[in-house]
């Protein structure tokens, strides 16, 4: 039984898997993959890394977390 | 394996449905023990939790993501791009796809089973991910050898092998014939309870012992309530979805909403359609029931109800033989 | 350094109460790239922008849409989203227990340590109960505005309380037989047995060491310095063999490797 390929993009250039993703992102909803995926160390709730937010302590956080200042 | 009651046969069906559709396969490779080599295309047997979520403006226009460079703040094409990692002493340095690639060239090809372990003595934090592997040889004898002889012994296959540029410690388990990996935390990347700051362990009086294992004796059940596992957030959020589609000013028309891989992010990737591939090497007798032991669906009824013909006569369902059984484990204690 | 708790929650188990500070059990090691312009190696950032036009959108103007078919979706606004947030509550409900084995690996998402919050005579007496009975506990709970359902076990006389999947997340199989030409020889199924056993240990997670990682590392650092380092020769693959030529070889080779 065949395994179908992708139908060909006739688009531009085909981007590395680094940029694209399974994952969806519940801040932006934007896909990105498991491997750059950031894990908040307040909450522990998965973001992309775009929208890791940088703490006025200094360490990261999600922006939920930024916004909430007295946690969970 | 779950060992619980589905209520409707339609779940069943559902199921089924969910596992024939065709998924992405970003790895292929092979398992190696020994000698023998299995040729396998890696599959996520995992499903998402609910329907994807499209970003719009209040206007109902499609949004997405651009790629803007911070120093001279214009928007960059994909292959602008590149991945840069950090120095100790703060310096950027650009690693292209070549170097990554030329980091461990002899680890991404294969997953070598270089020790077979109890199941039961993998304690469950250290699970992370699982992947079903679809076998991709041109015979599947050797598939089937290795998952037959992990049900009968209990055992299971660990291995590591380099994905994406990282890589992976896993177990190959057989998941009633179907061999799947789950990948590993390593030791490392377990904290220790001291680490956290946990309290040093004290004894527990015996009163208190005895009245909570009275308390757990009286929940003591047998199998899993499915309707305990639900995902209730992704019903409630549908059944909203579908209250708020009778108001017309919330619901948008455009084409092709579902649009993937815009940027062909997929990379390529082959298009698995995993239960054709595992019906290749099983015999027309075969039947495949869901996990929750529903009514055996026949192979020819299902190949017929996909393509709107008539079912060819319906085949006596094949007899469980003890490899097909679920491995009963040793209740050992986990390490 | 101490971590620091994640959320705090009282275990709730007939008419028993354990509080309860729940913290991550694991310690990220990836090495984390970041996202760089190929021409200055200056930081690059996302905008969310219009498909369309290229546009720039506020968080203000954006909303949720859910599809309902390739074409339809349905918009939700905040006031909708805010309706299907549960009850806040700080309970962890235990529904039921069961044996380790009735949950299979596939389940297991994300784990926590879970310490005392006050009282540890009574969190060390579950942790024993638990250990003792050698169950897992089916627990309910209402986190940062989710629901959760997860797996309550002891290891080494502490909590461990892990997310579970969905019951719609996770696949099985059964009535997988593989076709006649394809089935392996009893022969071989002996000869299977006797390779795996060659090749059985305890498991041991110390033993496996993330390589890649390490070179890796190694390799930014090299690059820092202005070195290039020796590219790793890929094996050769060996010549195919049949099957049960290979399981021969292979308990041979073993044997030889015990032996030795």
């Amino acid at each position: 039984m065949p395994k179908a390929r992708a139908p060909a993009k006739a688009a531009a250039t085909t981007s590395p898997w680094w940029l694209g993703g399974d994952e969806e992102c519940p801040h932006c909803g934007q896909v990105y993959v498991l491997e750059v995926e950031f894990r908040c160390p307040d909450c522990d709730g998965p973001s992309c890394p775009h929208c890791r937010m940088t703490h006025a302590e200094g360490h990261f956080v999600c922006p939920e977390c930024l916004e909430n200042k007295d946690g969970g | 394996m779950p060992k619980a009651k589905r209520s409707a046969s339609n779940e069943s069906a559902e199921q089924l449905e969910r596992a024939s559709a065709p998924v992405r396969s970003f790895w292929s490779g092979t398992i190696t023990f020994g000698l023998v080599s299995i040729p396998v295309d890696l599959v996520s047997a995992v499903r998402p939790r609910q329907t994807a979520m499209k970003l719009i403006d209040k206007a109902g226009h499609a949004l997405g993501r651009q790629y803007h460079c911070s120093k001279e703040g214009k928007k960059l094409s994909n292959d602008e791009l590149v991945r840069g990692y950090e120095t100790d002493d703060g310096k950027m340095i650009e690693i292209t796809d070549d170097e990554f690639e030329s980091v461990a060239p002899e680890m991404s090809g294969d997953i070598e089973l270089r020790n077979f372990v109890p199941l039961e003595q993998i304690p469950p934090l250290y699970f992370n991910k699982p992947y079903f592997l679809a076998p991709a040889g041109r015979s599947a004898k050797a598939y089937h050898l290795l998952a037959a002889t992990m049900e009968r012994t209990g055992r299971v296959g660990i291995g590591s092998f380099v994905m994406r540029g990282h890589e992976y410690l896993v177990a190959i388990v057989s998941d009633n014939g179907v061999l799947r990996a789950d990948t590993l935390r390593y030791a490392d990347e377990i904290r220790q309870p001291d680490a956290i700051g946990l309290p040093k362990k004290a004894k527990g009086a015996a009163k208190k012992v005895t009245e909570f294992v009275k308390e757990i004796d009286g929940l003591m059940q047998d199998k899993l309530d499915i309707s305990e596992m639900r995902d209730e957030e992704a019903a409630a959020l549908q059944k909203l979805v579908e209250e708020k589609q009778k108001d017309k000013d919330a619901v948008i028309h455009q084409t092709n909403l579902e649009s993937e891989d815009e940027d062909g992010a997929s990379g390529g990737a082959k298009i698995i359609d995993l239960m054709a591939v595992l019906r290749k090497s099983l015999s027309k007798n075969a039947v495949v029931t869901n996990a929750q032991g529903g009514p055996p669906i026949s192979l020819d009824e299902r190949r017929a109800q996909k393509h709107g013909k008539k079912a060819a006569t319906r085949k006596a369902p094949k007899k469980k033989t003890s490899s097909a059984r679920s491995t009963s484990r040793k209740k050992a204690k986990r390490a | 350094m101490a971590a620091r708790a994640i959320w705090k929650g009282i275990i709730e188990l007939g008419k028993h109460e354990v509080p309860v500070k729940m913290y991550s059990a694991i310690e990220d090691r990836t090495v984390h790239f970041h996202l760089l312009h190929k021409k200055d190696h200056a930081p690059v950032e996302q905008h969310i922008v219009r498909k369309d036009t290229g546009k720039d959108v506020e968080k203000p103007e954006m909303r949720k849409a859910f599809a309902i078919t390739k074409d339809t979706a349905v918009i939700l606004e905040p006031e909708d989203l805010e309706k299907l947030v549960p009850p806040e509550s700080r309970e962890i409900n235990l529904c039921r227990f069961v044996a380790p084995d009735v949950l299979g690996d596939q389940w297991f998402e994300r784990p926590y340590y879970l310490g005392p919050d006050g009282d540890d005579a009574d969190y060390f007496a579950l942790a024993e109960a638990l250990e003792r009975k050698k169950v897992i506990g089916v627990a309910r709970w209402v986190m940062r505005k989710k629901r959760y359902v997860g797996a309550l076990s002891a290891l080494n006389g502490y909590l461990v309380l892990s997310t579970l999947r969905r019951a719609d997340q996770v696949l099985s199989f059964s009535g997988i037989e593989p076709a006649k030409t394809a089935a392996p020889s009893a022969n071989e199924l002996k000869l299977g047995e006797q390779l795996v056993a060659s090749i059985e240990a305890d498991f041991d997670p110390e033993l496996w060491q993330n390589e890649y990682r390490k070179r890796l590392c190694k390799m930014i650092e090299a690059k820092a310095r202005g070195e290039k380092l020796e590219p790793v020769r890929a094996k050769k693959k060996a010549p195919q063999q049949s099957l049960a030529e290979s399981l021969r070889a292979s308990i041979a080779a073993a044997k030889e490797k015990k032996v030795a």
